[in-house]
């Protein structure tokens, strides 16, 4: 069997879009770069796959697509490498209500519209609409690149904290409050309300939580356009995964899938390359990095699996022993349809028909978020379901790529526990997974009648689904849990100092949670390009956040309005 | 002046041949552009991940990879190709229990047949023989060079005992074939008939009796791709790109541009156009000439191949493929009789005796389903395929069997899960492991979801058009595009409707790449197969 090189400046434990976003950032500036990935393809969080009937795509994970606000998507050219953002509003966002077929609306791009939409509910909730976003609009982007596109720092997240608890329009211990709380205090209308509860839960934001309101508030829908936009990659959102791995090639990037790491070797204390899996295209085989070695891996993984806590301080050790990724995550139900969900018909204002994202399933207001409390405490997912987030996508409206002509495909994310309440924890949801699908089914046409008749497939993903994918998603987790001593200035643990950590020449590139925006990729580049000392690369290495969006709606004849005022 | 979307080279399709043919040229120093209607490059080298389960939808058993130049040419191997070659690659089980094992080795096969014919394992061992070399000395050459015209051709292989010889057995039909080696064991001779007809050809067609040799010897060294079928594609794609082509999925072409007699550049569904040098289709004839260029265009242009396209010949059957995702590996009754069973890449089922097997073809042939198939655990031999290492024991295991396009009775939308509890139960038969078994993920392929997935794989053709005598060889597509070159200046083809043909040979590609770089000048960069070299010294190939 060939080999690949011995030897490589850089090489990337796990070929999700951060580790291949982080790969291309080292290879354009110079260094030879390698890849292992155990999937056959890359991007398995960000990933478009023929599930039901060909030429569906079910997008199984990312499906908020945050790419362009990020550097990354001017500075690693994905539009030269065949990634094309289709635009797929105005309308975002809506949240609909049985009760009276009302629906809180929110517009993609322009906080006018937004505003008026929600005067129509309820005028007094319009207005703190209009003022938190006038405070938050013009210092978004700031908080964006500090939370996001640096390291964090205790000055930095400080700063954030000062700005926010210095808006008039919020009460003064914020950054205490639970997102309930917030919402409550905050706001009058049952429908604005339940609609912020669901938002939390897409968030991750758990609306119980102490200080959960902030995060709620940082990418609730004050913020949410000019953040989350209605465009959908052309092909679903694989196609990123496609544009990076297009890049990082064409720079002279190597990729190799179905090559499982077992091993990273430290010698010295310092990461000093990877050993491959038995399994693995190449079985055994031991490759060396001169500079540095990129974990695209969770914690676990990576510091136990692949490398042994002996080789960490016994704090760092103790972490990630205690290290967890029980939560409440997400199970995905998706639909094929051979015709459009028809909301007009069944009641709902003809906005939403086209909309491209909705919540459901939480209208008793925070009367359904206790009851989902206490089934999550029990280790059982909600009866009926608390959907945090579905969406249309414009697939078969706007992009004939993810559903064939006719056909339509539909999304929807239901809140449950990954660690079940019954014999067999995690294991056990391969017995209740289809009965939950029909509960979501069940719950999802209480709104929308037609979708029985529309439905022509079904795909469900359970917890257990996702950890059979993805040997690093724990649990079915993305990252892990969202407990304060590994979240924030902890992530991923205490002391760590990502994207550095405590083993020499080993960085992390995934470690803030998943992202389309690749921060944490962007991260991990900027810190291995700054010590091996090529991140002077100003010809293109010099992108503002937001800067391709902007430029995106400039192309479009798009002027975006942000505040209301 | 160039403008940017001005190549050398316009590649419609990156299927397996349009990648090859792509990378070939993009190596070569060309400015080449490959766009694939679908989100995956790759055609029919499909692999899609349920939950970690990975099935393989199409062309799952590759019977050249050991040979084929481009994994040479292209580095294939350092690019993360893998593939093996299993020790056992087929068998197959009968209904009482045993189970006959053909091995890579010719001599373990003969011991597995003496436990039917002691009579048929000394022919086995003369038969194989001489197949091998008709192999590996005139078909192999003959797949990585140009088509020969059918009386030079003749008067080419009369000159060598072993092509002459291949000539005779082209005039048979495979089952003749079969009578004439004269085995007397019905299962033998039935598992060769499968081996042959499974994806080939058909068992009484006349004219194509290479055929039977070529697959029976080449399917006993057949590869699998660790990781999965696409793993060769999504390798091809990464070393196409990082040669400098460009590669746009999601992006399906309307229309060949024809100006001033001359394939000059694409037309995107969306508007998108792009101008190139030369124009590559690795699509089948009906969308070239018919669709993507038009009946108008082509009656100026190239009016002989608007009937005979028009008359292009589809399959007569399809393929059934049924993938389940499990808590444990099938285990095999006729193990017992032979534990190397289990370890077999294909077991084939439900028929053993000629007249069944023909009786099963007829019955799918007229629209009815039938149980005959196979089954393989890929995950036993490649244990990425399956979440193995996270949850030991689970397996991917696929069944394949023949049927029609339209059922007779109904549609696939209706009949296919039903269809698909029969082959579980018919499978069960074989394995009763299965009844305790948990099933994780199941999913049912119909012939229906063939065209839908592939379109240039028409009824569920999948290689681009039926393998009858008046569509092979030199013949294929038809006279004068079997070389590559189309009668419209700049327009060349390189799909699977191309000599010699589909089952992911790579040659398709590789030869269209070779006439390309010649007219266009391209710096044809690589050499000939040791094979090519030593078969022309003969005569054999041009």
């Amino acid at each position: 069997m060939a080999m690949p090189a011995k030897e490589y400046d850089v090489i990337v434990v796990g070929g999700g879009i951060n580790g291949i976003a982080a790969a291309t950032y080292l290879q354009k500036s110079g260094l030879s770069v390698a890849v292992f990935e155990r999937r056959a393809e890359c991007g398995t969080q960000c990933c478009s796959e023929e599930l039901m009937h060909p030429e569906v795509k079910v997008n199984l994970c990312a499906n908020m697509i945050y790419s362009l606000n990020s550097p990354v998507y001017d500075e690693l050219e994905l539009e030269r490498f065949g990634l094309e953002m289709i635009p797929s509003g105005p309308w975002a966002y809506f949240y609909p209500t049985r009760k009276d077929k009302s629906a809180v609306l929110m517009h993609g791009y322009d906080a006018r519209e937004t505003y008026k939409a929600w005067q129509s509910l309820n005028t007094h909730d319009a207005e703190v609409f209009r003022k938190l976003t006038s405070y938050f609009a013009p210092r978004y982007a700031g908080w964006m690149e500090n939370a996001l596109f640096k390291p964090l720092t205790m000055e930095a997240a400080m700063g954030t904290a000062k700005d926010v608890m210095s808006c008039p329009d919020l009460p003064s211990d914020i950054l205490k409050m639970s997102s309930s709380q917030m919402i409550e205090e905050l706001f009058e209308d049952d429908r604005i309300k339940a609609n912020l509860y669901a938002w939390s839960y897409l968030v991750d934001a758990e609306p119980l939580g102490p200080g959960s309101a902030v995060t709620a508030l940082m990418m609730s829908p004050f913020v949410q356009h000019m953040w989350y936009q209605s465009a959908v990659p052309r092909g679903g959102p694989h196609s990123i995964t496609h544009a990076l791995c297009r890049s990082f090639v064409h720079y002279g990037g190597s990729i190799f899938t179905n090559c499982p790491v077992t091993k990273i070797i430290v010698e010295d204390g310092e990461a000093k390359g990877v050993v491959l899996s038995e399994n693995a295209v190449y079985p055994e085989a031991e490759i060396r990095a001169t500079h540095a070695v990129c974990s695209d891996l969770t914690p676990v993984p990576t510091f136990d699996h692949l490398i042994g806590l002996d080789y960490l301080a016994p704090e760092h050790a103790d972490a990630i022993r205690a290290y967890r990724y029980d939560a409440v995550i997400l199970f995905t139900t998706y639909f094929a349809l051979n015709e459009p969900l028809d909301w007009s018909g069944a009641g709902y204002p003809n906005e939403i028909d086209r909309a491209h994202a909705f919540n459901f399933g939480v209208d008793d207001g925070i009367a359904d978020i206790h009851r989902a409390h206490k089934s999550y405490e029990a280790g059982l997912p909600p009866d009926p379901p608390i959907v945090c987030g579905a969406s249309v996508q414009g697939y078969g409206f706007v992009d004939p790529h993810q559903a064939p002509r006719g056909q339509y495909s539909l999304m929807t994310w239901a809140n449950v526990p990954n660690d079940l309440g019954m014999p067999g924890g995690i294991l056990a949801w391969d017995d209740i997974r289809e009965d939950y699908g029909d509960k979501v089914e069940d719950l999802l046409a209480t709104y929308v009648p037609n979708l029985k008749k529309a439905k022509v497939g079904r795909y469900t993903e359970s917890p257990l689904g996702y950890a059979r994918r993805n040997p690093s998603q724990i649990m079915g987790h993305w990252m892990s849990s969202k407990i304060p001593s590994q979240t924030g200035l902890n992530a991923p643990f205490p002391g760590c100092g990502a994207p550095r950590s405590p083993i020499g020449k080993l960085y992390l590139a995934h470690y803030g949670g998943p992202n389309t925006a690749m921060d944490g990729g962007y991260k991990a580049a900027d810190a291995i390009a700054q010590d091996v000392g090529v991140r002077e690369q100003q010809d293109w290495w010099n992108v503002k956040v937001q800067e391709p969006l902007l430029k995106w709606f400039k192309r479009r004849g798009i002027e975006p309005h942000w505040t209301v005022d | 002046m160039q403008s940017d979307n001005h190549y050398d080279v316009i590649i419609i399709g990156a299927g397996p041949n349009g990648l090859t043919a792509g990378a070939y040229l993009a190596k070569g120093g060309a400015k080449v552009l490959i766009l694939e209607r679908n989100h995956e490059t790759g055609g029919g080298l499909v692999t899609e991940d349920f939950s970690g389960f990975r099935f393989n939808l199409h062309a799952t058993y590759m019977m050249m990879m050991d040979v084929m130049p481009a994994y040479k040419d292209l580095q294939l191997g350092a690019n993360g190709v893998g593939y093996m070659q299993p020790d056992v690659p087929v068998s197959l089980l009968t209904r009482d229990g045993r189970a006959l094992c053909l091995y890579r080795d010719i001599e373990r096969s003969a011991q597995s047949i003496e436990r039917f014919s002691a009579k048929d394992a000394v022919r086995y061992r003369q038969v194989m023989g001489e197949w091998k070399a008709m192999v590996d000395e005139v078909l192999i050459p003959a797949t990585y060079t140009l088509p020969v015209a059918p009386l030079d051709q003749v008067e080419m292989f009369s000159q060598v005992p072993i092509a002459a010889r291949l000539l005779e057995l082209s005039e048979l039909t495979p089952i003749e074939i079969i009578e004439e080696c004269g085995f007397e064991s019905e299962v033998l001779k039935t598992l060769l008939l499968e081996l042959g007809c499974m994806w080939g050809i058909e068992p009484e067609v006349t004219g194509l009796g290479f055929f039977l040799p070529l697959i029976a010897n080449r399917m006993i060294h057949m590869a699998l791709v660790k990781g999965g079928s696409h793993m060769l594609s999504s390798a091809m794609n990464r070393v196409a790109v990082g040669h400098g082509a460009e590669i746009l999925d999601t992006s399906e072409v309307a229309r060949i541009i024809i100006s001033n007699d001359r394939a000059t550049g694409v037309e995107l569904t969306d508007g998108r156009t792009y101008s190139a040098r030369a124009i590559v289709s690795s699509a089948d004839p009906v969308s070239t000439f018919l669709n993507l260029i038009g009946e108008d265009v082509c009656r100026q242009v190239y009016p002989d191949v608007i009937e005979s396209t028009k008359e292009w010949e589809w399959d007569h059957f399809s393929f059934f493929g049924l993938h389940m995702g499990l808590s444990e590996s099938p285990r095999y009754t006729a193990a017992e009789f032979d534990p190397d069973v289990d370890r077999a890449m294909l077991r084939f089922m439900g028929t053993e005796t000629v007249a069944e097997f023909l009786a099963h073809v007829e019955k799918v042939k007229a629209g009815g389903t039938s149980l005959v198939g196979h089954s393989s655990t890929l995950s036993d031999l490649d244990p990425l395929q399956a979440p193995g290492d996270i949850f030991p024991g689970m397996a991917s295991a696929r069944w394949e069997s023949h049927a029609p396009y339209k059922p007779a009775d109904g549609d696939w939308e209706q009949q296919a899960d039903t269809f698909a509890d029969k082959i579980w139960a018919k499978w069960k038969e074989y394995a009763p492991n299965l009844t305790q078994a948990k099933i994780h993920q199941r999913y049912v392929y119909p012939p229906t979801y063939i065209e839908q997935k592939l379109v240039n794989m028409v009824n569920g053709s999948i290689k681009h058009g039926a393998y009858v005598s008046t569509q092979m060889g030199f013949l294929r597509p038809n006279v004068d595009c079997s070389g590559y070159k189309t009668p419209i200046d700049g327009l060349y083809m390189c799909g699977a409707s191309t000599y010699p043909g589909g089952m992911i040979l790579l040659a398709n590609g590789y030869n269209a790449a070779g006439v390309i770089a010649e007219d266009l000048d391209i710096d044809r960069w690589w050499s000939e197969p040791d094979y090519v070299t030593e078969a022309r010294a003969k005569g054999l190939v041009p």
